[in-house]
């Protein structure tokens, strides 16, 4: 038997073809760009949620694994010019060691210990980024990167597929056995280990995956912008924490959700200058006391209550 | 440079330095130690009492009282975000919701300051003239009084923890809450008490710095990252360890910048921190185990 879908997930699968259809409708290359870093945002915010929000390890650094793959592709474009079909597979090979190597040492620590281990790390590749200048460009960055595609169409059509396939492999990860493992890690990591679960390959291979994600979304920025510099990578940390936050920890969408839905509401408020990052902090601030639940979780949660509501179980039985 | 100079310059700037991030750290691990809250807000109130001093002090407010209102309006922001957000955030249960609400809180406290003043660098005039040489070292007198008024105030702070009453209280409570609360303790209060402290000490560090340091809105986040640095390289929560572990990072932070450089010397501060937690997560002093 078929399932039946749900209203929030038809609601996505609606705005996903609204995306797709979006540069046929429109030929506005403003809200396109706008669209496709939107886009990147989402899936950074997606794999930041499958390591901290299903395993209630808060990373500091998510950067540092962008960074990875952003780099890494400036590198290599100082040598010779390198394609995405290219940098793509390089990228997501290293972030993904990069992650292991990483979470080997820190995923047993907890709570704060983690928190300041990745800020650690992130830290450490921004000083050396501005330290490093000859080979990073310190903070003018690196420029002279091929593009993504020829235009700026064609170009969107690539992130939106590739942000597509990303949040549904990371959907489909969060809603597997390993998800759950995870989730169950979260909730109590010594009852994980009683039931025989190796919690830290679990929690090792998540950091890899997530690693693994976030740099290969670094790559295709740094293809898109033609790019990379500190300004784009290093200020991710906790820009994306704020979106998971406000968007919902656990369920990738909602956080996918939040990243799309506040790079483009920071793209609105560009007019507001420097109020800009202030109405950005105090958003977060205010969904942490209110709504700490996040905004798209709680949305999804009112259809959800909606179905059993009396009045439609009344109208259903009306109906037979 | 000779040896001996070396030597001698490491161990002047070394221990000023080293008592200012004791005085920071002190502060981070009383909360932690007490509350349970890793409190990111907190390079936020050293950077606030820097930018009100010297309003205070701009506006023609002398500066010793506009250092000293500085310091009560910290005071009253640490117990303030204590009483309403932190505690109804601890409540709740989940760690990571303190943890993103404090840093976020002190992203709020940057983005507003650089909005009031820009980012341009401020500093308040000297508390102390008159340099004064030690060998053949000549320390100027700003940073001897930095040196001077965080000494006294941290042995002012470990007293008033160990001998009064409210300091006892604030030990019974960071040792078991629920058995504080049975003997008649208003834990709560503590909790605003020890936030209090907390953000004066921090506070205290900021004012006694900007005369000689700038003042920015950006100079709480390194400053955080340290005082996280050194009480987690102390062991969170453990006063003792925290203040061992601020001359540790202290010296080493001075050592690399006079005979490398001074830009590196907060990826040594985070390498060797690192390092340590791979190997030893509890810290030096810190009794919890991981």
């Amino acid at each position: 038997m078929k399932k039946k879908l749900s209203i929030p997930t038809l609601l996505v699968l609606l705005g996903t073809l609204m995306l797709f259809l979006f540069p046929v409708l429109s030929d506005d290359l403003y809200l396109i760009t706008v669209f496709a870093i939107a886009l990147l945002y989402a899936v950074y915010a997606a794999s930041w949620d499958l390591l901290s929000g299903f395993t209630g390890k808060e990373n500091f650094g998510h950067a540092a694994f962008i960074a990875i793959g952003a780099y890494m592709l400036g590198f290599i474009s100082q040598h010779f010019a390198i394609q995405p079909y290219l940098s793509i597979p390089i990228a997501a090979v290293l972030s993904f060691i990069f992650g292991i190597l990483i979470g080997l040492p820190t995923l047993r620590l907890k709570g704060p210990y983690f928190a300041l281990a990745t800020l650690a790390v992130a830290t450490i590749m921004e000083r050396l980024t501005y330290s490093l200048s000859d080979i990073t460009g310190g903070e003018d960055g690196l420029y002279g990167i091929e593009f993504l595609t020829g235009d700026e169409t064609s170009s969107f059509y690539f992130v939106l597929i590739f942000a597509v396939v990303a949040i549904y492999i990371l959907y489909r990860i969060g809603k597997s056995n390993f998800g759950l493992t995870l989730k169950a890690i979260k909730s109590d990591d010594d009852a994980a280990k009683a039931l025989g679960i190796y919690t830290d390959r679990f929690k090792v291979l998540a950091f890899g995956i997530s690693a693994m994600f976030a740099g290969i979304a670094g790559t295709i920025s740094g293809h898109y912008y033609s790019y990379v510099g500190p300004d784009i990578v290093f200020p991710l940390s906790l820009n994306i924490i704020i979106m998971c936050v406000v968007g919902g920890l656990g369920g990738i969408i909602p956080a996918a959700l939040g990243g799309f839905a506040l790079s483009y509401l920071s793209e609105m408020l560009r007019d507001f200058g420097e109020w800009n990052q202030l109405i950005y902090s105090g958003i977060l601030m205010l969904t942490v006391i209110f709504l700490p639940r996040g905004v798209f979780n709680i949305i999804g949660d009112l259809f959800k209550r909606s179905k059993d509501s009396p009045v439609e179980m009344i109208s259903k039985e009306v109906e037979k | 440079m000779g040896v001996i100079l070396l030597l001698q310059s490491l161990l002047i700037n070394g221990t000023i330095n080293s008592s200012i991030y004791a005085l920071i750290a002190l502060g981070f691990s009383l909360t932690f130690g007490v509350a349970g809250i890793v409190n990111l807000y907190h390079g936020a109130y050293y950077m606030v009492a820097a930018y009100l001093t010297y309003v205070l002090s701009s506006a023609g407010v002398p500066l010793w009282l506009s250092a000293v209102f500085a310091l009560l309006l910290v005071m009253g922001l640490g117990g303030v975000m204590m009483k309403y957000p932190l505690l109804y955030l601890k409540k709740k249960g989940e760690s990571i919701y303190l943890l993103i609400f404090t840093l976020g809180g002190a992203y709020f406290t940057q983005y507003l300051l650089k909005m009031i003043f820009g980012a341009r660098f401020y500093s308040i005039p000297p508390f102390m003239d008159n340099s004064v040489s030690i060998g053949s070292e000549i320390v100027p007198g700003s940073r001897v009084f930095a040196f001077i008024v965080s000494v006294i105030t941290i042995v002012v702070v470990m007293l008033f923890i160990g001998k009064t009453s409210i300091g006892k209280k604030i030990t019974a409570t960071s040792q078991d809450v629920y058995a504080a609360e049975l003997v008649g303790i208003n834990t709560n209060l503590i909790f605003v008490v020890t936030a209090a402290i907390s953000a004066l000490l921090a506070g205290i560090a900021g004012v006694v710095i900007s005369p000689y340091l700038s003042i920015s809105p950006t100079m709480w986040l390194s400053t955080l990252i340290k005082a996280f640095a050194i009480v987690i390289f102390g062991g969170l929560g453990s006063l003792g360890g925290s203040i061992i572990a601020a001359f540790i990072m202290g010296y080493l932070e001075t050592f690399i910048s006079l005979t490398w450089t001074s830009s590196m010397t907060e990826v040594a501060f985070l390498v060797v921190v690192f390092i340590f937690l791979i190997f030893k997560p509890s810290g030096l002093m810190g009794k919890k185990t991981l």
